[in-house]
């Protein structure tokens, strides 16, 4: 028995793919040095078993992992939407082939205003009669049409540092971007749902059919069905309106507001009938 | 009354019951988020991985072939994701050594990372994460979520054996990367 033979016998045993024989074990008892290895094998199991944190999910990742999967094709919704999802769904195909060829895009920035950071799934850009692949690294301008399919994922970091965060089956129109001149960013959610991480630098506008969400520094997340809005605001406050009335929402409240109906006053705490569920999260800042 | 089994689930699922996925989802959302929050490092990348898990995990569930947990088909899936992400990640101008940096979960969620073997758990981690994919994915499956060589192989497609012999593989590297930590006090 060499010290080779029972230091490859030993890691078998380590990795329960062998057992212990006698010959090695006669081996380890009389070797300091493969008894030392031996050892050190078994700091090293305890040591991988010991290493890897437990990360707790967000309170409410499986409400939303729940309500992106089983989330009710809205019979309210126009057939036009489904026209958008089909021609999403074959957009993403060609362009993604298109875009194996091309490698990742760097739009040439002539009027952008953020750039998308991560897509999966189906998501296009819309760009007047132009269907561009939502990309990494690829620059979205104003009136461009963001659009995820019931697969898709995408989030985009504008350049005054807010974050957005689409969920699948959702519209997002970019009405104004962030142009230093201190007007706010304006977009038009038309369908689905999406979370924003605004910083305390910038005013975000956030049209829906039954109302508009206003807010600074603030994250909070919407939800629209075309008919019903809901407005969940994890960090910060946000100021929901319509032609009916309006109100402030503040960190871990929510309000919903139905077209032609006033927003309802905000409440907190059990707010699980919107897209972000209950409770409020740490802020995170936006890293890229 | 006995709890459902994932199958039963999963089955249930097929037959267009949605309570029934979301009692999987419920049931499994901590374990995937986990995996993904290991292999991918950034927390909002490890929701996305989680949310793609199982989007597609609803949309093949007809695929699912075990009768037990079904916990190493969702990190196999989870696995996809994750090396899909990880392309994304090195296209990106951000490195993944300053993802690393600070991003880690605490070892324990009643302590920081002042605790004694911090430095050495983060060695560990990166060390981990500069493995091959072939070799990372089995390494945080095993003595993460601690599942079984048979699970593992399952989760990856492989036979046990490889599974196995990919872990020993990639201890072997540990082990030559990390020899001052392996020694006995």
């Amino acid at each position: 028995m060499t010290c080779r033979d029972a230091r490859r016998e030993l890691a078998q045993v380590q990795d329960e793919v062998a057992v212990l024989s006698g010959p090695v074990r006669e081996h380890v008892s009389l070797c300091p040095a493969c008894a030392a290895y031996a050892d050190g094998l078994q700091v090293q199991e305890e040591r991988l078993a010991e290493a890897f944190g437990w990360a707790e999910p967000p309170a409410d990742l499986a409400y939303r992992v729940t309500e992106a999967v089983l989330r009710p094709k809205a019979a309210a919704r126009g057939p036009v939407w489904h026209l958008y999802a089909s021609a999403v769904a074959i957009a993403t195909v060609i362009l993604a082939v298109i875009a194996v060829f091309t490698g990742p895009h760097r739009d040439q920035d002539e009027g952008g205003l953020g750039t998308v950071v991560m897509a999966s799934g189906g998501a296009v850009i819309v760009r007047g009669s132009e269907v561009l692949g939502g990309v990494e690294g690829r620059r979205t301008r104003v009136g461009d049409l963001l659009i995820t399919a019931s697969n898709g994922l995408a989030r985009l970091r504008l350049d005054d540092g807010s974050c957005l965060r689409l969920q699948p089956d959702t519209i997002v129109h970019v009405a104004a971007g962030p142009d230093g001149s201190g007007r706010p960013v304006c977009l038009s959610l038309r369908q689905g749902g999406l979370q924003a991480l605004v910083p305390a630098t910038s005013v975000c506008a956030i049209d829906t059919p039954s109302g508009t969400a206003v807010m600074q520094g603030a994250q909070l997340c919407l939800v629209t069905d075309g008919l019903q809005t809901q407005v969940a605001v994890r960090e910060g406050e946000a100021r929901f309106v319509n032609s009916e009335g309006q109100v402030v929402a503040c960190s871990a409240e929510y309000t919903t507001a139905r077209v032609g109906s006033p927003p309802m006053t905000p409440c907190p705490g059990a707010s699980y009938r919107n897209e972000c569920g209950e409770g409020s999260l740490p802020s995170e800042p936006c890293r890229r | 009354m006995a709890e459902r089994s994932d199958a039963e689930l999963l089955r249930r699922t097929c037959e267009g019951d949605a309570d029934a996925f979301a009692e999987l989802v419920a049931r499994h959302t901590a374990r995937v988020y986990r995996f993904a929050r290991t292999a991918v490092a950034d927390p909002d990348d490890a929701e996305d991985v989680t949310q793609e898990t199982f989007i597609e995990a609803f949309r093949y569930a007809r695929r699912f072939g075990g009768t037990g947990s079904a916990i190493p088909w969702l990190l196999g899936i989870a696995a996809n994701r994750c090396r899909t992400l990880r392309r994304w990640l090195r296209r990106r101008p951000q490195s993944l050594e300053t993802l690393m940096e600070g991003e880690w979960p605490a070892t324990d969620p009643t302590a920081g990372n002042e605790t004694p073997d911090a430095e050495a758990h983060l060695d560990i981690r990166r060390a981990v994460a500069d493995l091959p994919a072939s070799y990372r994915v089995p390494v945080i499956m095993r003595y993460q979520e601690g599942l079984s060589y048979a699970e593992i192989a399952e989760a990856l497609g492989v036979e046990p054996n490889a599974a196995s012999m990919r872990v020993h593989r990639a201890k072997n590297m540990l082990r030559k990367r990390l020899r001052h930590l392996w020694s006995p006090e």
